[in-house]
């Protein structure tokens, strides 16, 4: 669906992204993660043939460059901040880029915004604005669709709104590359994560793959501190010592249990220590820092 | 090119922009009407809209191109467009037929204020030497304004894309309007001895909205009829390519 390949980005002469690569499938949500400054929304631009750029990008096998945007006829994109003209009406606004009016009333369903749908936008909330900005990018079924910080200023029932659909579009065929700093709500639709730091990929993984390289700690305690570390380590499992407790990271439970108990070792304690998405994203980041600072 | 001129006439029509360039030249011949005494020079200029309407259009034309980049939208005028050439064209003819109407509507509001500030005194039909009647001359000084405004139109949208700032667009250009002939005037008689080759300055070619139908300006201009306007079209040309450079180089 989309090809990336060997693609540097530049703004004058310096360059933001390096050797960027990826390929996304048709149905894929895929999120693109990182910190401010990492180079999303550059990596985003690049895609829509509006960055200088070196290296290949293809969608369904069209070639894109900055002068020919023929591959982009199916792509919708809201990228920063919603394209819209203030003095048009949010159905005008539509309107400029509809190819179908009924695909044009749909969206306006899906996303609820009928009651002020006809009002000129100069009066639109940051949330509506938003609306409207994702309906753009939603219309004349695109096959790939670009969202950047796509829940901004929305509220909860907005959000919830937003999500389903995206769903809905994925399971149709439709694929997303989404970048969002609401890290929670973003993996409840992704299927797939790019992580991004300094312009360049560290991470390209499934997101089950992601979930399961970045098992939960547990916090052990048993009767034989010495004789757990020794077999903790001729199975070559990680762990650190804390006082008299152990933590040992990326295990499975089930391993950890049979080990000790083919060895008569009895648990004192047995805790899993949660780790949600937001800590893995940041220790992920941590240990990229520490490579680079090692370099 | 039939679905980038009519979606950017959808947005340009939609705006109240436009209005307020009838309004702004309707008060500013007023203003010409009420401090001039100088009847038949009023009727020449058609109270003053051949200096006006380059002004009006200069403002409108960055702001047009501005408000893409204000709003966000110029990255879908980028992407969506499978001809960028064509998107930036079809903004300039808008803007420029525009100005076309302005030049209209100011030949009717000429016809219509001649009869509140100058009255019957006056006649259009007066012959003046052997250039023609007031009236023939007034058109034809129009007409020579609708060419200086494709200069105008190309040069708005790239100072636009270079200073980036509409209101410094605007004050440029009221600069321009204002004092340029008499800038590129002095210049040429200091440096007298490169005088063939400023000529070709560009501020020069504000003296084609007169020179067309008053020989005398040669000799300001130091041009012939047909190299001024030979000018004029290849500084728009030049203007169309740098700008349009411009906007496909800026970063959105």
């Amino acid at each position: 669906m989309l090809e990336i390949s060997k693609v540097n980005t530049f703004v004058g002469k310096k360059e933001i992204t390096k050797n960027i690569n990826f390929k996304i499938s048709p149905g894929e949500v895929v999120g693109l993660i990182g910190p401010n400054g990492a180079g999303k929304t550059t990596i985003m631009k690049t895609i829509l043939g509006v960055m200088k750029f070196t290296g290949q990008i293809s969608l369904n096998k069209m070639v894109v460059t900055e002068n020919n945007h023929q591959a982009l006829s199916n792509v919708g994109a809201l990228i920063e901040h919603p394209a819209i003209y203030p003095f048009l009406s949010g159905r005008e606004n539509l309107e400029l880029y509809a190819q179908d009016q009924q695909d044009c009333q749909q969206i306006i369903s899906l996303l609820q915004m009928s009651a002020y749908i006809d009002n000129k936008c100069k009066g639109y909330s940051l949330g509506m604005k938003q609306k409207l900005g994702i309906a753009i990018a939603l219309l004349n079924n695109p096959k790939l669709v670009i969202l950047d910080e796509p829940l901004n200023g929305l509220d909860v029932e907005a959000t919830i709104v937003v999500r389903k659909i995206i769903v809905k579009y994925a399971n149709a065929g439709t694929t997303f590359l989404i970048s969002s700093h609401i890290l929670s709500e973003l993996q409840k639709v992704m299927t797939r994560i790019i992580l991004v730091n300094h312009g360049e990929i560290i991470v390209d993984q499934k997101i089950s793959d992601f979930n399961r390289q970045n098992r939960p700690q547990y916090q052990i305690q048993t009767d034989n501190t010495e004789l757990t570390v020794k077999l903790l380590q001729e199975k070559q499992l990680q762990f650190s010592r804390d006082n008299g407790e152990l933590i040992v990271k990326q295990a499975d439970l089930f391993a950890i249990q049979d080990l000790l108990y083919q060895q008569r070792q009895h648990f004192i304690k047995l805790t899993p220590i949660a780790i949600n998405f937001e800590q893995l994203i940041m220790n992920e980041l941590k240990r990229q820092r520490g490579e680079d600072d090692a370099k | 090119m039939r679905n980038e001129l009519q979606l950017e006439w959808y947005k340009f029509s939609k705006q109240r922009l436009p209005f307020y360039g009838f309004a702004a030249l309707l008060l500013l011949m007023i203003y010409s009407g009420l401090t001039s005494r100088d009847g038949r020079a009023l009727m020449l200029s058609s109270f003053g809209a051949i200096q006006w309407i380059p002004i009006i259009l200069i403002a409108i034309g960055s702001s047009c191109l501005d408000m893409e980049y204000r709003y966000h939208t110029v990255i879908m005028l980028r992407y969506k467009s499978s001809n960028l050439f064509k998107s930036y064209l079809a903004k300039l003819v808008i803007v420029y037929l525009y100005g076309v109407v302005l030049v209209f509507l100011a030949l009717l509001l000429t016809l219509l204020l001649k009869g509140i500030f100058v009255g019957k005194q006056l006649s259009w039909l007066v012959l003046l030497g052997g250039r023609g009647s007031i009236l023939q001359i007034a058109v034809l000084n129009l007409l020579a304004t609708m060419i200086y405004l494709l200069f105008i139109v190309t040069m708005a949208f790239m100072l636009i894309l270079i200073v980036k700032i509409n209101a410094a667009v605007i004050g440029i250009s009221l600069a321009i309007g204002f004092f340029g002939a008499g800038f590129s005037e002095a210049l040429i008689k200091t440096f007298s001895s490169a005088a063939n080759l400023l000529r070709w300055n560009p501020l020069n070619m504000i003296l084609i909205t007169q020179q067309l139908t008053n020989s005398q300006y040669t000799q300001i201009s130091h041009l012939t009829n047909g190299e001024i306007v030979t000018g004029v079209v290849g500084y728009t040309l030049l203007f169309l390519l740098i700008g349009y450079q411009l906007f496909k180089e800026r970063s959105v």
